[in-house]
């Protein structure tokens, strides 16, 4: 009696969050598609713009684009997505997780459409054009030549290549879920100026170790900084913490340790954020006379 | 519908009130059902709870029984309870006020017994 | 029978202290209109009870246990406010049908009916419908939610007197067949006085009164005649407001209908005019009250 009572709890349970998931998707459907065309777009011009004379170089503008789209569509989905599960009356847990999971399946997507996009437009006009740099078939994306790997070349399909996907889906992933907390943030009662302060601080942070420094050290230092920063949010950021500077001593086992770890770590924060903090819905405009 | 607004008594007096009239004027006939609670609270846009304690005053005096699963009735001889009962409220209800306002207006005695022959004949 | 709990809440927007020390008990199987006036908090009250507004302190309990970050408690409680919480360009069935799948209880042919009843056509996009309609398409998804706990902000905002009617019926219809707690928020106390069987007044942030209805009318009455003799009465009584017009006038008091003498006109204490005198009377003053 006492078990079959649990079981319906974990089931009405995961409807819930199944239900979540569906919510997220029906409240984000239309930004998510227009930022998927958004994006193909771009590549598509891009390619008959810059045609013939590509060069290796060129192409690292490429995923600038995405980089820049995901976040916005995080910021854009997020007050649909937060009125409609409050209509639902979910807990920010739940409403956390399903989105969390359409961003992830989204990340998933573009980071694919990415490096087919790059790889395949690219390999195929700038064939002749590669430059000294990239000796093996495939065009190496900014992602590749910033993210982890400073060393070895990958080919089109392998482990390597996979590891690469998953990197940059984590960072798309991460990114959409930023433009979604900056929006909660902006809107959140009360207001939370520490962090603000966190979040200027990792972003600048961020920005300077990609720029600066070589990509191994400049990780670690980062991941040390933020990891000591948003445990003040939520504790559980340390144990992540802790495991991720383990996992980036190692090489690409630890790469898809990380990666599974960072979207853990950065799901903790969306939750620990909005379980803290209430997103402020105005009331209705009112309309008249029109029904 | 509505039940008389201006009143000295509490919404479920008035809807007790209510009742009584109907069983008195024929509508209620003695033994048939009256409408349930949940009708009586959308007509009267009510609170059951307060429909209720109306409908059990009322079979707690006797003039309405409950059949179980079916619903509630008008006992039998519930017409002749209530006028018995209201027979008691009449003269501090009508008749004193009825004197009341003819000192007020200097009607005698006589005049005022003149005029309620008058109107038992009429209606 | 299930317990809300609202325990010591206190909110502030800025400086200005909005709510404080409010202490509420909420059963179902019970209708509860919450009164009070313009800016009392009323709504911010039911914001916070749904976890939709942050607070400075207290504790919401449902059955004991906080409903603050906890999904299980939050879904036995459903509301309709004004506020915009459906995207505007949803269409009024897609919201029936997501609302289906996230509320097992959901009662989805009924709320169809009650659209086709009400006149709302259920293709139309929420964001187009006027105010009334606006208002009425979310008191459809909160008689059908099922919910335990139902709270209705303002369920008439803008609906003219004829649509108004069918709401109160419908809400009085829909509470008889529950169990369910509902709570009422709103202006119109005169049109509603007769569905809550428990009255909250908030007052200046806090609980002024939390009672049964009955219990509470029973202890006021309006009397009304010739200013002496109306003067003489209330001097024995707690008189509560003051009306005068020229030789008349009419006092509320503490009291009941037997302690009236001769002579004076009496009536029972209605909702609506307690309200406004235990809430201060005419803003501007323009009558006596104690």
């Amino acid at each position: 009696m006492v078990r079959k009572k649990a079981d319906e709890r974990i089931a009405i349970m995961i409807k819930r969050i199944w239900g979540s998931i569906s919510l997220a998707f029906h409240a984000g459907a239309e930004v998510i598609f227009a930022g998927i065309i958004l994006r193909m777009l771009l590549s598509v011009i891009e390619v008959f713009q810059t045609g013939a004379s590509t060069t290796i170089l060129d192409t690292m503008r490429e995923d600038r684009y995405s980089l820049l789209i995901l976040p916005c569509m995080g910021f854009f989905i997020c007050r649909r997505h937060v009125g409609l599960s409050t209509a639902m009356q979910f807990s920010p847990a739940v409403r956390v997780t399903g989105f969390a999971v359409i961003s992830a399946a989204v990340s998933a997507v573009f980071a694919v459409a990415d490096v087919a996009m790059v790889k395949l437009y690219y390999n195929v006009l700038a064939e002749s054009r590669r430059s000294r740099w990239d000796e093996a078939d495939c065009v190496r994306t900014f992602l590749e030549a910033h993210v982890f790997m400073d060393r070895g070349e990958a080919p089109a399909f392998s482990l390597n290549g996979t590891l690469l996907l998953l990197n940059t889906a984590v960072l798309y992933f991460g990114l959409m879920l930023c433009g979604y907390l900056l929006r909660y943030m902006l809107r959140a009662r009360p207001k939370m100026p520490v962090l603000w302060l966190v979040a200027v601080g990792a972003a600048v942070g961020w920005l300077f170790a990609m720029e600066h420094l070589p990509t191994g050290v400049a990780v670690i230092s980062f991941l040390v900084i933020v990891i000591l920063l948003l445990s003040t949010l939520c504790p559980v950021i340390f144990l992540f913490g802790g495991t991720i500077l383990c996992c980036a001593f190692r090489d690409l086992t630890g790469v898809l340790i990380f990666s599974v770890i960072t979207i853990l770590m950065l799901w903790a924060v969306a939750v620990a954020v909005t379980q803290k903090n209430v997103f402020w819905l105005p009331a209705e405009k009112r309309k008249e006379g029109l029904l | 519908m509505e039940l008389t607004t201006n009143s000295d008594k509490l919404i479920y007096l008035r809807l007790k009130e209510w009742v009584e009239d109907a069983i008195l004027a024929g509508t209620f006939p003695e033994d048939s059902q009256i409408p349930s609670v949940a009708e009586l609270s959308v007509s009267f846009k009510m609170n059951h709870i307060t429909v209720l304690k109306s409908i059990n005053l009322l079979s707690d005096e006797g003039v309405l029984y409950k059949k179980r699963g079916i619903g509630t009735f008008v006992s039998a001889g519930a017409k002749e309870q209530i006028r018995e009962q209201r027979y008691g409220g009449f003269y501090r209800k009508y008749v004193a006020e009825m004197i009341r306002e003819a000192k007020k207006l200097g009607i005698s005695k006589d005049a005022l017994l003149q005029m309620a022959e008058k109107g038992y004949d009429d209606e | 029978m299930s317990k809300l709990s609202v325990m010591n809440v206190a909110k502030r927007f800025g400086r200005k202290k909005v709510l404080e020390r409010v202490d509420l008990e909420l059963e179902t199987g019970h209708c509860y209109a919450l009164l009070g006036r313009n800016g009392a908090g009323k709504s911010t009250l039911l914001q916070i009870i749904l976890q939709n507004c942050s607070y400075q302190s207290g504790k919401i309990l449902l059955d004991g246990r906080p409903v603050r970050n906890d999904d299980r408690q939050m879904r036995r409680m459903f509301c309709m406010s004004d506020r915009a919480v459906y995207p505007a360009d949803f269409r009024l069935k897609t919201i029936f049908a997501m609302t289906k799948a996230m509320y097992p209880g959901f009662d989805l042919p009924y709320a169809q009916q009650l659209a086709a009843r009400w006149g709302l056509d259920t293709n139309m996009r929420v964001g187009r419908l006027s105010t009334g309609y606006n208002t009425l398409y979310k008191v459809i998804l909160a008689l059908a939610s099922n919910a335990e706990f139902v709270f209705f902000d303002e369920p008439v905002l803008g609906i003219d007197v004829n649509q108004r009617e069918a709401v109160y019926r419908e809400l009085a219809g829909r509470f008889a067949q529950t169990d369910a707690c509902f709570v009422i928020s709103t202006h119109l106390i005169e049109e509603m006085q007769n569905l809550a069987d428990r009255v909250i007044i908030l007052h200046e942030g806090r609980i002024m009164m939390a009672a049964d209805t009955d219990e509470l009318l029973d202890g006021y009455i309006t009397v009304s005649g010739p200013a002496e003799a109306v003067e003489r009465f209330a001097a024995d009584h707690t008189v509560l407001h003051t009306e005068n017009m020229s030789v008349f006038r009419t006092v509320l008091v503490k009291g009941s209908s037997d302690m009236v003498p001769e002579g004076l006109h009496c009536e029972s204490g209605d909702l609506q005019k307690l309200f406004y005198c235990l809430t201060g009377g005419a803003p501007d003053g323009a009558e006596e009250s104690r």
